[in-house]
């Protein structure tokens, strides 16, 4: 008895093969392409997980901003949970691409950690190769140069150790697995491509990363790694804190040291300049003082040179002045004359006078000195008296007393005459003056005649001479005689002042240079001054971009694939339960007789459930194996258009498989069930009996006369036809509605996707630039780095901005805080659909939708916010803004300065370029004002993130297409059926004489009718769809606004009513085969 | 002057794979206008066939069919859609109307394709159905499905009506009122009325009888004086 069944059954497959496969291919179709989608993310994440094994993929990368050194490295090595550790050496520089520049970052070639990966050309042997990047170079750059732009700045140049750098291999680097490259501070920000040199290509004297290998178990991304990684956060840390200020103190030492080296340095320099400089000073006034003279004295002698010229030639002139010259020259003979005669007068007088006196004081004169010589004689004979009696005695000490006695009285008589001669020579000498003085103006007289005279002379001499010469014609000699002196003393003059001015400039340059190094020592006093103890950071995987944006971009497929197929096995049901109901129908007889000959309702249904089991059971072996290949494949497709690591390792989760298997085979073996049940209830007699046809019925349209009226015969057949099947319509409108739902939902995740950026760059976030800058921006400062700007920056706006951790409701999450003065009106717009959400106020926070969303947060909540540095806001939530990249939490800086009782450092900036203005170049002269640490520019992460979702293109072409290919077999299978059951209705028709078309009119009108109804039922399912699906898809930087554009809904209907055609033309052949006489002869 | 439709020495071949069937072997007769032709023979004699190729529903192998001095057998299958279409009506044993439409429907259903079809209204007062127009065929007892057959067979205004055992799903009675009502539309409207039967008592209503055996004319016979079908018993 069971095989007879069994028999029967391969047999009723075989017969109705079509059906058969029907429910086979939705099975597969639909296990397939939930599997496929499943396990895509997982085959990804796989796949990368050995693509970061295979090339040691750092665990920790430690960076401190003041660089780390071989003992760093050493201790760190030494730490006992770390695996390895390697210093590597980066740094970023610009190169020349015709007006631009281009930024490129260059790294140490690693051995161990982050090892690259050569794909073309050899590894770099000299210190001045490279290996680059493959998506800036291609093999056919090896041999090139990479040269640094003239434009880069002296550290940049000061990095390195060449100025160019030959290409000798191009290189993937498990660092950069996706397009993005970072940023740099240089230029415009944005790096476009990466090298790797060997260390020695360098010029750096420290490292400025250490990667760490660890030993961590997990995959990447999962709950295990990131669990296992953090425990070794805290240890890092406070070793990085550790080193890091045994750092800052070497650093600080030598630079210390080495300033106060230059200082002196600065200052003996100082002391040569300042003598020389005096020097210099007095020659100059010398010089100066010289040139004077000389030149008042060619003025003197020009100005007579030209006063000959003027009379040469002029014979009365000259006569003239000859008559004045002996004219003169009489005179001054008369005077001379007279003088003479005055001074023998004088000379008579004076002898006369003058005689006597002279006699007697010569007399008394000679008198004095006698007298004063008898004194001195007499004296020394005293002494030698004294000296005498000092060792005499007796007799000759008398004789020697009464001598000495004598010889004073001498000396006392002399002395007298002596005062006498001397008064009476004072007398005369006084007389003499007086006569003297009585004399003395005559003299006086006499002599100043005499000099006058003798100028008188010198000058009619020097007239008669400069007379002479214009008479003899000589006047030009002298002319030639005085240029040539002239020159002569220019010349002399013109060589001093060039070695003067020689000089000068000398001193001028030292002077310069001696400035220089003072400005600059003094601006490295300051850099030690304000040198903050070094910044360390220990950053893990998350860090690095392509690991970032991997774990991101593969979630989309992940929540697509949770939602997605969930439509499948339920459009999978529902094919099978028209199938098999119409099989049954179709067997009603079969089955009476089967009955009828006593098999029990057991073995019957038996047969249908191994029918429908089996189509299930194979779609899903089939669907499972190939679609768990084909799927991932596809999306990977995708996703190598961004993510240059290939090589997609396939898994396949058991369970998982045995799971869709045993859900799909218990939906259609229930549905099979139920399908049989209510047949088989029937009594054998009654089941081989046809049943009866459904009966005809008047429509509800045919109540509302007015529509009906307008209906054509044919319309009006149409319509109540429409509408007599009712299990045909609601399958239908699920099953078209299913498919146009999808591909709604497909192309609304792509306009969502796509919206994002548009949302947030044209809505949300409307500046061009986000600034990190230097120092905290007072006002003065903003005045200054505004005026540098210039009109390069349209407005600015200076603010707070830091990362933070917001906690709430016992969820943490990780935001960026901004506070600004007075609001961010024009560079944010901080909007709730088309309501405007004012500036929080004091106390008061404004968070992003997706933010409250994802933290449960509704107006009035409090939030408690962490700040990096540890401090503390407790906030109430004011408003809640549309924005769709990242989590942002707006206040003002009055809440800082209340709470924290100071404001925070304003430290960033946001920054409008002009209307028109090319956002890359403008962006590169804003970064180059004094200041600002790093820009990035808002056009760049727009690419980004445009970028990252242009994988999704694959993912929605595979949705659409299965959605065709699942509205492809739901038609089918309908329309097959619907067919079928009507066979009797097509012959009659065309035997009442309908045309092919006609009759072929006949019935598709009715499925496009019955198309045109599920695609609209569709697009209300889609909308639906659509939004769950964005729902669903949570992720905490990033919200999807459900949002459709009006071209997505007329596709998604253009589509699924192609689809339909294709299904009418397919079955077209199968009513023109409709064999009227057969049909028609009997009933079944 | 050709007879109205004229069967000229004509073949038909199924071919089942293998095996070829002669449903028809060298088939001739005529059939003049206005007439009653009666077409009597046992179940695969070949009768069928006949009513088949005559309506245009299929094609032969050999021998040519002529109606109205037109030749059928020559027609494409546009032709002879055109010709069931215009020229053809037909009643079959099980009605074969369309379930999803009232009596009047299916009448207009057939009326709407013509170029000069009967009142759909007045051709089922005709059959003798003014009070059933607006129900639905399983409202309506077989006798008076096959009016509304009949009646959208008549309605299209056919220069031929071909019946094919119209009385083989009714009872005695009620079959009996659906050949008078042919009787009727021959006599009263010249209509040609072609009736496919294996009742022999038929053979008396009609002006002309051809019997059929294993796909051959085994007899022609005129009858001078057809009987009202209420007089035949069978």
């Amino acid at each position: 008895m069971k095989s007879q069944v069994f028999k029967l059954c391969i047999r009723e497959i075989k017969a109705s093969f079509g059906r058969y496969m029907a429910i086979f291919a939705i099975i597969a179709l639909g296990a397939g392409f939930f599997m496929g989608l499943r396990m895509s993310r997982p085959d990804f994440i796989e796949t990368y997980d050995r693509y970061t094994q295979r090339f040691d993929f750092f665990n920790y990368r430690l960076v401190s901003t003041l660089g780390l050194t071989d003992d760093d490295l050493d201790l760190v090595r030494d730490m006992d949970f770390v695996t390895d550790a390697e210093g590597a050496k980066s740094a970023d520089f610009m190169v020349r691409d015709g007006d631009d520049n281009l930024i490129i970052i260059a790294h140490s070639i690693p051995k161990r950690i982050n090892k690259i990966d050569l794909i073309a050309g050899r590894m770099p042997e000299k210190p001045n190769e490279c290996l680059a990047d493959p998506e800036m170079y291609t093999e056919g750059d090896i041999g090139k140069t990479i040269k640094l732009s003239p434009d880069n700045g002296s550290a940049t140049f000061d990095s390195f150790a060449y100025d160019s750098y030959t290409i000798t291999g191009i290189t993937e680097s498990v660092s950069y697995i996706n397009l993005e490259r970072g940023s740099s501070t240089l230029g415009n920000g944005s790096v476009a491509g990466y090298i790797y040199i060997p260390e020695d290509g360098f010029a750096l004297d420290c490292y400025t990363d250490i990667y760490l290998t660890l030993d961590i178990s997990g995959y990447v991304y999962s709950d295990e790694y990131e669990e296992n990684a953090e425990k070794y956060r805290e240890p890092l840390e406070s070793f990085m804190e550790e080193r890091a200020k045994v750092r800052y103190d070497s650093i600080i030492d030598s630079a210390t040291e080495a300033l106060s080296e230059a200082r002196a340095e600065y200052e003996k320099g100082l002391a040569q300049y300042e003598p020389s400089k005096a020097k210099y000073d007095a020659a100059r006034s010398e010089f100066d003082e010289g040139k004077a003279a000389a030149m008042a004295e060619l003025n003197k002698a020009e100005a007579e040179l030209k006063q000959a010229e003027a009379i040469a030639g002029d014979k009365t002139a000259i006569q003239q002045k000859q008559d004045e010259i002996d004219k003169a020259r009489a005179e001054l003979d008369a005077g001379y004359i007279e003088y003479e005669r005055g001074l023998n007068a004088y000379n008579l007088r004076y002898e006369a006078e003058l005689r006597t006196v002279n006699a007697q004081v010569d007399y008394y004169t000679a008198k004095v000195a006698e007298k004063q010589q008898e004194i001195a004689d007499a004296e020394a004979e005293l002494s030698s008296l004294n000296a005498q009696l000092a060792d005499a005695s007796g007799p000759e000490a008398v004789r020697l007393r009464s001598e000495i006695r004598r010889t004073e009285l001498r000396i006392n008589t002399s002395t007298t005459e002596l005062q006498i001669a001397q008064s009476r020579l004072d007398e005369h000498l006084s007389r003499k003056a007086e006569k003297e003085a009585e004399l003395a103006p005559l003299k006086q007289q006499l002599d100043d005649a005499k000099a006058q005279l003798d100028a008188g002379y010198a000058q009619l001499n020097e007239a008669q001479a400069a007379l002479d010469q214009v008479k003899n014609g000589s006047v030009a000699d002298a002319r030639a005689e005085f240029d040539r002196k002239k020159s002569e003393v220019l010349a002399r003059f013109d060589g001093a002042e060039a070695e003067l001015n020689a000089a000068k400039a000398q001193l001028d340059d030292a002077k310069a240079q001696l400035d220089d190094a003072k400005a600059q020592l003094d601006d490295a006093e300051k850099q030690i001054k304000n040198m903050n103890n070094a910044d360390t950071y220990v950053l893990g995987r998350d860090t690095n971009i392509g690991y970032a944006c991997f774990e991101t971009d593969t979630r989309i497929v992940d929540s697509v694939a949770n939602v997605f197929p969930l439509f499948f096995v339920l459009v999978a049901a529902l094919v099978c339960l028209t199938t098999m109901t119409r099989m049954i129908n179709d067997q009603r007889t079969q089955v009476g007789v089967l009955k009828a000959l006593g098999y029990g309702s057991g073995a019957i249904m038996a047969k249908y459930l191994i029918y429908s089991g089996s189509a299930t059971l194979f779609g899903c072996v089939f669907g499972i194996g190939i679609g768990v290949y084909v799927f991932p494949f596809i999306v990977w497709v995708g996703y190598g258009i961004i993510y240059n690591f290939s090589g997609l390792v396939f898994n396949v989760n058991w369970l998982l498989a045995a799971e869709i298997t045993a859900a799909n085979l218990a939906a259609m073996l229930l549905v099979t069930w139920l399908c049989c049940r209510s047949e088989l209830k029937e009594v054998p007699a009654e089941l081989i009996r046809p049943k009866a046809p459904e009966a005809g019925k008047r429509t509800l349209l045919e109540r509302i006369t007015f529509i009906w009226k307008r209906f054509s015969f044919m319309q009006k057949v149409s319509a109540r036809n429409i509408l007599r099947y009712k299990k045909r319509i609601y399958m239908m409108l699920l099953g078209i509605g299913g498919c146009t739902a999808l591909i709604l939902t497909a192309f609304g995740l792509n306009d969502t996707v796509k919206s994002v950026v548009d949302q947030q760059y044209g809505k949300v976030s409307l500046y061009d630039y986000e600034l990190s800058l230097a120092y905290d921006m007072t006002d003065d400062e903003q005045a200054l780095i505004l005026d540098a700007w210039g009109d390069d920056a349209e407005k600015a706006l200076f603010l707070y901005r830091g990362s933070a951790d917001v906690s709430a409701n016992g969820i943490i999450k990780t935001v960026t805080l901004s506070a600004a003065q007075d609001g961010v009106d024009g560079f944010v717009d901080l909007h709730d659909g088309d309501e405007k959400i004012p500036y929080p106020g004091k106390n008061e926070a404004v968070i992003n939708y997706n933010l409250a969303r994802t933290m449960e947060l509704e107006v009035g909540d409090s939030i408690t916010v962490t700040t990096a540095d540890m401090r503390k806001l407790k906030l109430t939530v004011s408003g809640i803004f549309d924005n769709y990249i990242s989590n942002h939490v707006f206040i003002g800086l009055d809440t800082c300065a209340e709470q924290w009782g100071e404001t925070p450092e304003i430290k960033s900036a946001l920054v409008c370029a002009p209307e028109g203005a090319d956002i890359y170049s403008t962006a590169e002269r804003i970064a180059d004002a004094d200041g600002v640490r790093s820009i990035s520019i808002s056009e760049d992460s727009r690419a980004r993130i445009d970028n990252m979702m242009s994988s999704l293109k694959y993912v929605i072409g595979l949705i659409v297409l299965c959605a065709g290919l699942l509205a492809f077999i739901v038609l089918y299978n309908l329309t097959n059926i619907n067919i079928s059951e009507r066979i009797r209705e097509i012959a009659t028709i065309k035997v009442l004489g309908f045309y092919r078309r006609e009759t072929e009119q006949y019935v598709f009108r009715e499925n496009l009718v019955l198309t045109g109804m599920g695609a609209l039922f569709g697009l209300i399912l889609g909308v639906a769809l659509h939004a769950f699906v964005m729902d669903s898809i949570v992720f905490d930087m990033m919200y999807f606004a459900p949002r459709i554009k009006p071209l997505s809904y007329v596709i998604s209907v253009v589509l699924t009513f192609v689809f339909a055609l294709i299904v009418n033309l397919m079955l077209r052949r199968k009513i023109d085969n409709v064999d009227m006489a057969g049909a028609l002869k009997s009933i079944e | 002057m050709p007879s109205y439709v004229e069967f000229k020495n004509v073949k038909k071949v199924y071919k089942m794979g293998e095996v070829s069937i002669e449903a028809l072997r060298d088939v001739s007769f005529e059939i003049e206008k206005g007439e009653i032709c009666v077409i009597v023979g046992a179940s695969g004699a070949g009768k069928t066939t006949l009513l088949n190729i005559l309506g245009g529903m299929d094609t032969l192998t050999s021998g040519s069919v002529t109606l109205d001095g037109k030749d059928i057998s020559a027609y494409s299958q546009r032709e002879l859609t055109s010709y069931r279409r215009y020229d053809v009506g037909f009643v079959f044993q099980f009605y074969n109307l369309v379930q999803n439409l009232t009596a009047l429907e299916n009448v207009e259903l057939a009326a709407q394709l013509c170029k000069d079809p009967m009142e759909p209204d007045k051709v089922l007062d005709m059959v003798g159905l003014s009070d059933r127009k607006a129900n639905f065929p399983a409202q309506l007892s077989g006798g008076e499905q096959q009016r509304v057959a009949i009646a959208r067979a008549l309605a299209k205004n056919p220069k031929l009506m071909l019946c094919d055992e119209p009385t083989g799903a009714l009872d005695y009675n009620t079959g009996k009122s659906v050949l008078k009502l042919l009787q009727d539309c021959s006599r009263i409207n010249g209509m040609t009325v072609v009736i496919i039967t294996h009742n022999q008592a038929l053979t008396a209503m009609a002006d002309r009888v051809i019997s059929v055996k294993s796909g051959m004319i085994t007899n022609v016979t005129l009858n001078e004086h057809p009987i009202p079908i209420e007089e035949i018993e069978w």
